[in-house]
């Protein structure tokens, strides 16, 4: 699905920096992706890994130190006021605390209307109303509900509020950040399949942020594994999971437990060995070759690029050849 | 399996009738907002409570006190000098023979009023400011903050003495206006601090990336989310406005007699204090409880809202 | 029973709010021995959280909300100890680990001291004894440069590495049971992955038995030996490890067991989910309290709390029960062995 059309989304060699009292920490350094209309891309890696830095450098929270950022073809940081407006309809966020990302003193009927009043695309207070309901009932919740303040609801619930609000313009691309990771597994499913569900109704993209690679799977056309500001390995999601060739890509696989003991039990895994390194003062080559059991010389010297494997399966890794062959 | 009851079970108890998915449970339950939430905290405390119906009562009074006898603050009475209190003038007279009752409920109004804007126009002023500063950070921030450092190493005493006589002394809004210029640093500097803390919160981000204006932000999200927290802040302030009041009233900067307030009754009254206790002690009553009473509700006020008590 | 360390028996545990009295826990019993690990599974406000801290001590009798049934630890009740009785308990025989250990953790003092504390609590020994006590422990769970993270503060260690010292601290008494509450939900796989190894290593290193509670039903598949699956105040399912994930008879063990995608499995398109949402505690259900959500709910379940029923495992002849009309001896007399029975089987 990669050729012949324009990406919605286009990132160049971004580079998010932060000034910090060690020196730069370079939170994203260097990623270059494109995301399609109607597409979903995961992106995955642990904490501090700068994929919540890259969503939010995509919603012009943070302006890049280097690389351009394109939303249908123009830079984002190239806009007049008015295309800075309508760049905040078309995009939008969905965030990971949902005790956090409502406002307490405002009921979920206001939470889930604050897009269309800031943007006054509700031209009548009927308007308004049948707009909210619309959106509530869209996302499964209640409509009786509607003045209900956010500390009356159940996480889950409350996550299908952020859900609507982020509705409300009809976006194009919704970034989602770790949007079920505080919650219940069994809610997971339920706001994940929800999240599906609006997909095919309303044909919007998501970047779906997680550090979660049992969960992306159920969404995601394509995944993207992120390690320490760079983009590791990017392949259809299937392709991850069954013919994947970095070592990190792996790890991470075998870090998940599965639910089933006899399973667990039988299984071989890849323990990695230390914590995640700052990205203040990042090593020369390869990010992943302090913990990477396969690193070599070469690793350690020059970074490895993002190659094309097989068609749409980009590695960074300079042993890929190698790793197809090794199980 | 024997420990089972051997009940009387009928076919129709194991047929499969599937699930009847219930209402959720939010709204089964008695709906509650924030502020009612907080009045019932608020409530538990019993101290609290009572003060806020004794401030109640006070504000009555010092609207209606005065009607309820024939006496007037300002009309001297030679014939009835320094009476104790009796039935006809409750709290008896001053040394011109002026009723107390009826000063000390005028008195109260002058001080009220004082508290009350002297509290609410540098809170607002404040909110305004340290809402900006908070907000955009950076230089704005740098410039602001070393401005209220600088105007809060003066003695607040100076700019009094400077305002009054640039303005006058003597009426009440050059005393409003005096509290206001010194007032509103500490609540600017309260209100930016609350508003660093809360701006990094994923709702205010999420107003950002619906587009929301930094006005749209300050005003909607931001400031409404200081104020209950701020709201114990002003109930405190209060006293010591008054407070204030009654010191500039005592050292000759508060307002002129004949018209009263609590400190000037104070200061009138503290030269026959031997003589007259009642003159004195009344008035420092009415001080003493309301700070008295601010002060409990204020105490009251943080526990009620203080988030980690709510269930 | 012998070999029983810790029991809790009918526990019922009521929190008094605005709108009524909450009946978190609505007696649970349940028992852990020597050297074993079990897991309490259930999702958020299933009570399993309560119950630890009860069981820990830190809702006594006296505070009101225990309305009944006994913790007992080594045959003593701890619900009825004195105050200082149960902090010699806590932290020294018992112990416990958090969810996120940042918290729990002094941000002024170096984590040594904090280690140190928590040894010089419960034992008559010079700081120099503390020391290597510490050290001891830092080894055993193979900490890196221990003599050097003594010295360091919460703030300059990474999650992962705070969750060992959390887990050093709980440790160093050498306690007879260790709680762990989510002690991995905030920790990134790999790490996650370090730390149950860890886990799993301690009980054979340290004379430790494990309580461990957690929604992620792949930790207890790494971890645990026993089961209990808590639903709305009550244990609904219990058996062992294998029992539970192989033949789980209770169809709200079935939704949680389903709703978690499998690596090892294909993709679907839309994830299996329980529907509707666990009922108000406030106002129990007459009936079985998952009735509402079951897909199989009959004409009893609205109106009686189902019975705990024992069932023979089919593997091994071991404890296996489940509050479940379905396995009542009545309804598969009445229905058989019912097509969705053998689904599960």
């Amino acid at each position: 699905m990669t050729e012949n059309k324009a990406p919605l989304l286009e990132l160049k060699n971004v580079k998010t920096v932060f000034k910090v009292r060690q020196g730069l920490l370079k939170a994203v350094n260097g990623v270059s992706l494109s995301l399609y209309a109607g597409e979903t891309l995961g992106l995955v890696g642990e904490s501090g890994c700068g994929k919540s830095t890259l969503g939010k450098t995509i919603m012009r929270l943070y302006r890049p130190q280097e690389g351009e950022v394109r939303f249908e073809g123009r830079d984002i940081w190239q806009y007049s006021r008015r295309e800075q407006k309508a760049y905040t309809q078309m995009v939008q966020m969905i965030f990971q605390d949902p005790y956090a990302s409502l406002d307490p003193l405002s009921v979920i009927g206001d939470a889930v209307a604050e897009g269309l009043d800031i943007h006054r695309l509700a031209g009548t207070k009927k308007d308004r109303e049948n707009n909210i309901m619309a959106l509530l009932h869209d996302v499964g919740l209640n409509q009786s509900h509607v003045d209900r303040y956010p500390h009356e609801f159940s996480g889950g619930q409350r996550q299908r509020v952020g859900i609507a609000r982020s509705l409300s313009l009809s976006p194009k691309l919704i970034v989602c950040d770790e949007p079920i990771s505080a919650l219940d597994v069994s809610i997971q499913a339920k706001v994940v399949n929800l999240l599906k569900k609006l997909q095919r109704e309303n044909h919007m993209a998501y970047l779906f942020i997680t550090h979660d690679l049992s969960m992306v799977r159920q969404i995601s056309d394509r995944i993207a594994v992120m390690y320490l500001g760079s983009i590791v390995e990017i392949a259809p999601s299937e392709d991850i999971y069954s013919k994947n060739r970095h070592p990190y890509t792996r790890a991470l696989l075998s870090a998940i437990p599965i639910a089933d003991p006899t399973v667990e039990k039988s299984r071989k895994r890849i323990v990695l060995s230390g914590d995640v390194p700052s990205p203040v003062n990042l090593p020369a080559g390869c990010p992943f070759a302090g913990r990477c059991p396969y690193a070599q010389e070469i690793c350690r010297t020059s970074q490895p690029q993002l190659t094309e494997m097989e068609k749409d399966h980009f590695v960074a890794c300079h042993r890929a050849d190698e790793m197809a062959l090794m199980e | 399996m024997s420990q089972l009851p051997k009940g009387t079970f009928t076919d129709a108890d194991f047929t499969k009738t599937g699930a009847e998915i219930g209402l959720d449970p939010a709204s089964s339950r008695k709906k509650t907002t924030y502020w009612r939430d907080v009045w019932r905290n608020f409530k538990k405390n019993k101290a609290a409570y009572v003060s806020l119906y004794v401030i109640l009562l006070l504000i009555l009074l010092v609207i209606f006190g005065p009607m309820m006898n024939p006496f007037d603050y300002r009309t001297n009475d030679y014939t009835a000098i320094n009476n104790a209190p009796n039935t006809v003038h409750w709290f008896g007279t001053d040394t011109m023979g002026r009723d107390i009752w009826t000063r000390v409920w005028e008195g109260g109004r002058v001080s009220l009023l004082i508290a009350l804007l002297g509290t609410l126009i540098p809170e607002a002023i404040g909110m305004a400011i340290g809402g900006i500063s908070g907000y955009f950070g950076g230089k704005v921030d740098t410039v602001i903050m070393r401005l209220i450092d600088i105007l809060m190493g003066i003695p607040s005493l100076i700019y009094m003495i400077l305002l009054m006589l640039i303005f006058g002394s003597g009426n009440i809004m050059t005393l409003v206006i005096a509290i206001s210029i010194t007032g509103w640093m500490g609540s600017a500097r309260a209100t930016r601090g609350l508003i660093l803390q809360l701006k990094g919160r994923d709702f205010v981000t999420a107003s950002r990336t619906l587009g929301g204006s930094p006005s749209w932000i300050i005003l909607r999200r931001l400031i409404p989310n200081t104020l209950g927290i701020r709201v114990v802040g002003i109930t405190m302030s209060i006293p010591s406005v008054i407070f204030y009041e009654a010191f500039l009233s005592y050292i000759g900067l508060g307002v002129t007699p004949p018209m009263p307030s609590w400190g000037q009754l104070i200061k009138s009254a503290g030269e026959n204090f031997r003589y007259y206790p009642y003159q004195f002690i009344i008035p420092c009553a009415m001080v003493g409880i309301t700070m008295l009473c601010f002060n409990l509700i204020g105490d009251g006020l943080r526990d009620a809202l203080d988030p980690r008590l709510r269930t | 029973m012998s070999d029983t360390i810790l029991e809790v028996r009918d526990l019922r545990v009521t929190f008094d709010m605005y709108q009524g009295a909450v009946q978190a826990v609505r007696g649970v019993s349940w028992h852990l021995n020597r050297r074993e690990t079990i897991g309490i599974v259930g999702e958020s406000g299933c009570g399993k959280s309560v119950t630890i801290k009860t069981a820990i001590g830190l809702n006594p009798v006296s505070s009101g909300s225990v309305k009944g049934g006994e913790v007992l630890f080594e045959g003593t009740d701890i619900l009825r100890l004195s105050e200082k009785e149960r902090r010699d308990i806590l932290g020294n025989r018992m112990s416990m680990i958090f969810q996120d250990p940042f918290t729990f953790l002094n941000p002024t003092m170096t984590v040594g001291r904090q280690i140190m504390e928590v040894y010089l609590q419960h034992h008559k020994a010079s700081r120099r004894e503390a020391r290597e006590k510490a050290l001891d422990i830092l080894r055993l769970i193979s900490l890196p440069n221990p003599e050097e993270n003594l010295k360091r503060y919460p703030h300059q260690l990474s999650g992962g590495m705070r969750q060992r010292i959390m887990i050093a601290m709980a440790l160093i008494c050498e306690p007879a049971v260790l709680f762990a509450d989510e002690p991995t939900t905030a920790l990134d796989v790999t790490i996650q992955a370090q730390i149950v190894d860890l886990m799993n290593s301690l009980k054979e290193k340290v004379d430790t038995s494990i309580v461990l509670i957690t929604h992620d039903m792949g930790v207890v598949a790494k971890m645990v030996d026993r089961v209990y699956v808590m639903y709305a105040g009550k244990i609904v399912e219990h058996g062992e490890a294998q029992t539970i994930f192989h033949h789980p008879r209770h169809p709200y063990t079935w939704g949680l067991l389903e709703s978690v995608p499998r690596l090892d499995e294909k993709t679907q398109d839309d994830l299996p989910s329980i529907p509707g949402m666990p009922p108000d505690l406030i106002a129990p259900p007459a009936g079985c309290p998952f009735a509402a959500r079951c897909r199989f709910c009959m004409g009893i379940c609205g109106r009686e709390a189902p019975p705990e029923i024992r069932l023979t495992d089919p593997e091994d002849g071991r404890d296996h029960t489940a509050s479940c009309w379905l396995c009542h001896p009545e309804c598969i007399a009445r229905n058989g062995k019912t097509e969705w029975r053998a689904a599960h089987d």
